[in-house]
């Protein structure tokens, strides 16, 4: 029922699903860089609509020429949501929403992206969100299964 | 201090791939390392360590960005960053 879900609150200490979908595992991305943690602990989703969502409050700090790729720092650290694999080839796939700079609470629309473009053209659409740059303490637990974009939690940090 | 340019031919310039390969080797040092980029627009600079902060450069295929080593173990660090340079295509 998503026409009346709202933005969950979120402590700093949460990242929401950053897309309608399923929360999978890293390692079910179909790229080395990303499923081997070497650009940093995360979670991907394979997302079911188009709209893309910041996991957290912060402050976009970059997005890429190609406008698949928002950084978003934040309390928790640095973030990086990466929307699909190779769709550095793809730009016309994309439209951001926000501008460099720009606050964004947790659950706020950063960018539309046409997902049937991206599949027509052989490119997988899946969205890796990484702490980059982690400044939180402590452990991540990951929640994977469906979820509810802006509304459902992908990752809790532990004590 | 070390510094030494390098024009990226990455296609997409410096996105995260290649941006992720930099940060793994340049975390392994203690020194402080810099990555500038002049550009028509200024020049912009970016923590070498720091993902978001390199992704953050918008550096392009063609563009050549000088890189600034500076601590006590800035000669390997410079020599591991170049030879990681002169192999990045992808």
């Amino acid at each position: 029922m998503k026409l009346f879900s709202k933005p969950q609150k979120t402590n700093s200490l949460a990242l929401l699903s950053v897309c309608d979908g399923e929360v999978v595992s890293l390692d079910e991305v179909p790229d080395e860089a990303f499923a081997s943690g070497m650009l940093g602990e995360g979670f991907a989703v394979m997302p079911e609509n188009g709209t893309v969502l910041s996991p957290a409050e912060g402050v976009i700090e970059s997005i890429s020429d190609s406008r698949h790729a928002y950084a978003i720092s934040s309390k928790i650290g640095d973030i990086l949501v990466h929307i699909g694999i190779d769709s550095v080839k793809v730009p016309e796939a994309f439209e951001p929403i926000v501008n460099v700079g720009e606050k964004v609470a947790a659950g706020q629309p950063i960018a539309r992206v046409d997902l049937g473009l991206l599949r027509a053209s052989g490119i997988s659409t899946v969205i890796p969100v990484l702490i980059t740059d982690k400044r939180q303490a402590g452990g991540i637990k990951i929640k994977y299964g469906k979820a509810i974009g802006g509304r459902d939690i992908a990752i809790k940090f532990t004590d | 201090m070390q510094s030494f340019n390098h024009t990226l031919n990455c296609v997409g310039g410096l996105h995260a791939r290649p941006a992720g390969v930099i940060v793994n080797a340049a975390k392994q040092f203690s020194s402080d390392i810099l990555i500038r980029k002049l550009s028509a627009e200024g020049a912009k600079e970016a923590d070498a360590k720091r993902l978001i902060s390199l992704m953050s450069l918008g550096a392009r295929r063609g563009e050549t960005i000088t890189f600034y080593i500076n601590g006590p173990d800035e000669s390997m660090a410079a020599e591991k960053l170049q030879a990681l340079c002169r192999e990045m295509v992808g």
